[in-house]
């Protein structure tokens, strides 16, 4: 698994969920990291390097985070491994760094002790202790690393703090790496005996080096109001509620300037080169199809820079709290609500996420799910579409129209998948609600440089899809519906005598009951590799259409003036449901490890994409005539 | 037709790649000798 040399000396990231891991990992390593899965499982692998004070490189794995060794999910069993050296392929790290959140050490405590016992280097780097001072948690850091016999460092990993500290301390340990390799590593599952002399002296340590005032001060004045039944939940939609209206308000002037480069590239080509084939695929399958995907890019971050900034600041688990009970209602487990959360980014996380669910039938029932919650693949759809039949103005003074769309698309998503979940659950697996446990981190500021590098690697994963898949796909489009030529008297565009041409006008009669024409027949079939592939081929199939002044590289004006209201308002429909995406499929056939239920995910989201978009169609056909 | 001949290796490059894509992955990797490339959904996943 691992590249790096083996005289590189590996450290290991150890530590409690939510206590601010990555966050260290990000401060220690910068934008040295390389992300993958482990082999054999779904779960991520971050690793990245860093150089010591002294000059020494050294390799970090941010691990799992867990709450002991005795891993219950695929996420803690991995942890569990590397750190013994039991996972195939990844060497046995040279020394352990555990992360502690300081304002919640009773945490911990066992786990530190557990990582002690395998007499392997460790640091604990007591983490957010700027946060345990303003709540009053007092930790005397000395005493702790004298009870723990180990080197104990006080972080602030959002600020980069201590920083210089731990690497003084990384510098140590990889000294003592270089020396020789350490003994064999030994564990077992401790006994329920053990476990509790094990809690006995956490508390004993606890009492011995931390003081903790009974009120959280701050965090419990913020959740007073954020956990509260009403407030919360009007508080949770309104933070929605901005977040997409924010989406279409700021992205405008950006997306406009995307526009107007690639027009300008448009010209320069069409200006430079003489008409022919070459020309043909730069401008009408590249620029147009390419440009009219990268130009989403605006919105896909503002709804990120929302996730990112909400997930710094503690709100996300107060979220899933909150949608706990909703969710229950719909027979879904609590745990669900991390998978389906992930899945407003891409269905595919969110799936592989389900891992924390550990009954079967409960995991099944969220992994079936989660492809109806919006992803970001869907953005470049819904807001093509929007920004083209919904006109831009205020409803009721306050809120935009195109923002309050966009979130009815969104809320459709999630009640839909609540919908199903509660048919599939009352319907086929009949089973008793597991309880729902979740530690609720404490509030923080969001730091600048984390949500910038969340960004950036956001940014970089749609650019790569842009510039690889969509790119490719985008061209062999071209190509389809470039050839054959059309016939030296045609009348119509050329388009129409292609092999994609053909294609549609083939499909055309099955999708003319929901309205659809032959050109989103045509993009609808690469849209099956990644939803967002189906605006680029729009792009490219109506670029080829154009006769004339027509050409250009905005798809809004062309699609308001060829498509009907009912036609669009039914695509929208149907990429609520469309299992548009063959990437998801193929995870839950590898997740589920069978064909049947990726099988079943398909036919019950195609029968729900025609069903409603025939519907959609239909009713607006009718209010309209 | 200097242009039509760049159009059509593009083309052809462009097919090559999406057709290796679609090979299921433990194959890539057998006949890689490991590496697969990655990225393939482009959520960051590794796929």
């Amino acid at each position: 698994m691992s590249t790096a040399p083996l005289s590189i000396p590996g450290f290991a990231l150890v530590g409690c969920p939510n206590c601010g891991k990555t966050a260290l990992f990000n401060a220690l390593t910068g934008h040295h990291q390389k992300v993958a899965n482990y082999p054999g499982v779904t779960v991520e692998r971050k690793e990245g390097a860093l150089t010591t004070p002294d000059g020494k490189t050294v390799r970090l794995v941010d691990l799992p985070g867990t709450y002991s060794l005795r891993g219950r999910s695929p996420d803690e069993a991995v942890t569990r491994d590397v750190v013994l050296g039991r996972l195939d392929g990844e060497p046995l790290p040279d020394a352990l760094i555990c992360v502690a959140d300081a304002t919640n050490l009773r945490l911990v405590l066992r786990l530190v002790m557990e990582l002690k016992a395998l007499n392997r280097p460790l640091i604990l780097a007591l983490n957010m202790v700027d946060i345990a001072k303003r709540q009053g948690c007092e930790v005397d850091v000395d005493r702790l690393s004298q009870e723990l016999d180990i080197p104990v460092i006080p972080t602030v990993a959002v600020r980069r703090g201590g920083v210089t500290s731990l690497f003084e301390a990384i510098d140590q340990l990889a000294d003592r790496a270089k020396a020789g390799p350490a003994g064999p590593v030994t564990w077992r599952e401790p006994t329920s005996q053990e476990i509790r002399a094990a809690h006995k002296e956490a508390e004993r340590i606890l009492k011995a080096c931390a003081f903790r005032p009974g009120d959280q001060r701050l965090t419990g004045r913020l959740d007073k109001v954020l956990l509260h039944p009403v407030w919360g939940l009007l508080i949770l939609l309104a933070v929605l509620f901005l977040m997409f209206q924010a989406v279409f308000a700021w992205a405008t002037p950006v997306m406009d300037g995307i526009k107007a480069a690639f027009d300008l590239l448009n010209t320069q080509i069409q200006a430079m080169m003489p008409d022919g084939l070459l020309r043909s695929l730069l401008t009408d399958g590249l620029i147009a199809g390419v440009g009219s995907v990268v130009v989403f890019l605006p919105q896909i971050l503002i709804m990120f820079l929302f996730i990112i900034l909400l997930e710094d600041f503690g709100y996300m688990a107060r979220a899933a709290f909150l949608m706990d009970r909703l969710m229950g209602s719909a027979g879904l487990h609590g745990r669900a609500f991390i998978p389906l959360l992930s899945s407003f980014a891409c269905a595919i996380p969110g799936i592989m996420s389900a891992r924390v669910i550990e009954n079967r039938r409960d995991r099944l029932a969220t992994i079936l799910v989660a492809p109806l919650m919006t992803c970001s693949a869907r953005i470049p759809v819904y807001t093509l579409i929007i920004s083209a039949f919904v006109p831009n103005r205020d409803v009721a003074g306050v809120m935009g129209l195109q923002g309050l769309v966009m979130f009815g698309l969104y809320a459709t998503g999630i009640l839909s998948a609540l919908a199903v979940a509660l048919v599939m659950k009352r319907l086929v697996w009949r089973e008793v609600a597991e309880p729902f446990l979740m530690e609720m981190p404490a509030y923080k500021w969001p730091n600048p440089r984390n949500v910038l590098l969340g960004l950036w690697q956001r940014a970089s994963m749609f650019l790569q899809k842009a510039g690889t898949i969509i790119l490719a796909i985008m061209i062999l489009i071209w190509f389809l519906s470039s050839f054959p030529g059309a016939p030296a008297d045609a009348i119509e565009p050329a388009i129409n005598y292609s092999i994609a041409g053909m294609v549609g006008h083939w499909i055309q009669p099955v999708l003319a009951p929901i309205g659809f024409n032959w050109q989103i027949a045509v993009a609808l079939i690469p849209g099956m590799a990644a939803r967002e592939v189906a605006v680029g081929a729009l792009g490219t199939v109506y670029a080829l259409s154009a006769t004339g002044e027509e050409v250009g590289s905005a798809l809004q004006p062309i699609l308001a003036a060829q498509w009907s209201l009912p036609t669009a308002l039914a695509l929208l429909a149907w990429y609520i449901f469309a299992p548009q995406c063959a990437s998801t499929l193929a995870v839950v056939r590898r997740e589920t490890n069978s064909l049947r239920w990726p099988v079943a995910l398909f036919l019950y989201m195609m029968v729900l994409a025609y069903s409603a978009a025939f519907l959609t169609y239909h009713i607006a056909e009718w209010a309209l005539a | 037709m200097t242009q039509g001949w760049i159009a059509l290796g593009v083309v052809v490059v462009a097919a090559a790649w999406l057709g290796w894509r679609a090979l299921p992955r433990p194959l890539r990797r057998r006949l890689t000798g490991g590496k697969t490339g990655g990225g393939g959904c482009g959520c960051g996943c590794g796929d």
